[in-house]
């Protein structure tokens, strides 16, 4: 399964695909903010996305709000410094699946993954 | 602001040394300073705050400490010639605005992306009306400082004079 990170840091994208990599997710596209992050969705059809918030073009809520529209059904987990309680609602009504606030140890991460792909094999 | 007001970018900066850095963080006691202090910081990362508060949050490194927090962060292979050497910079600065802001309940506060400043004594000056205050910190024994410079929204200081 194809995982999309989406974050305008290439450190962040680095220590989260590491996480996955633990988990034994390789196969990992990227993308540097959510205007890139739509073409990726379309075009690689992953089976998770992981998307953070503050992005310069287009950010994560932009970009949320625009994939769900268009009709894109993968979860997504967002990864972010946001975190008041009115900014992870904000994310869970336009479509978010998940929300992990950033910093993060890798075992918090692994974990919001791991449960976020069990709920969608026993949806 | 007062030095006092500064207590969530401190318990901010020892949540992101301890959880993404693994390292401890000590601080020396914060002081109000002025935008023309000589500093003797070779990277900053700075993120511009607005909303209900307005300012900026600049962490500043000398060096030695910033390869070893980049590295800390970002992988041995990170040093100063690295292209992650600033991404890691301005990551750092932005997580702990992030956890700094969500510590002001009540209060609607954005953040900027960040901004990476490189060469060894940059100064960085701030607005006239807002008050700065510097945190001394140390991590891993390594002297760095957060420089925070924030005021009340006039819009917001005016209903609370009213």
């Amino acid at each position: 399964m194809k995982i999309l990170i989406v974050d305008d840091s290439k450190t962040m994208r680095s220590i989260v695909k590491n996480c996955l990599a633990t988990l034994g997710y390789s196969d990992v596209e990227e993308a540097c903010d959510g205007r890139d992050a739509l073409s990726k969705a379309t075009a690689c059809s992953p089976g998770l996305i992981l998307l953070d918030w503050n992005m310069p073009n287009m950010n994560g809520l932009e970009f949320l709000k625009a994939y769900r529209s268009q009709g894109g059904k993968t979860p997504v987990i967002m990864v972010t410094t946001e975190a008041e309680k009115v900014r992870v609602i904000e994310a869970i009504k336009a479509g978010a699946s998940d929300y992990v606030v950033k910093p993060f140890t890798p075992d918090v991460l692994s974990q919001h993954v791991t449960r976020t792909l069990e709920r969608c094999k026993a949806a | 602001m007062q030095p006092s007001d500064i207590t969530p970018f401190i318990r901010a900066t020892k949540n992101v040394f301890d959880t993404m850095l693994r390292m401890p963080v000590s601080f020396g006691d914060p002081r109000v300073v002025t935008s023309h202090e000589p500093q003797a910081h070779h990277v900053s990362g700075i993120i511009g705050l607005s909303g209900d508060l307005v300012g900026a949050v600049a962490v500043m490194f000398p060096k030695q400490t910033a390869d070893l927090v980049v590295r800390a962060l970002a992988g041995p292979s990170a040093d100063t010639d690295s292209e992650l050497f600033a991404d890691a910079i301005g990551e750092i600065a932005n997580m702990i605005s992030g956890a700094a802001k969500a510590q002001y309940e009540g209060k609607t506060i954005s953040i900027s992306c960040p901004s990476v400043v490189i060469g060894t004594g940059h100064q960085i000056h701030q607005q006239s009306n807002t008050r700065s205050v510097a945190i001394p910190c140390k991590a891993g024994g390594h002297p760095f400082d957060i420089l925070v410079s924030l005021r009340k929204a006039e819009s917001v200081a005016k209903s609370v004079a009213a």
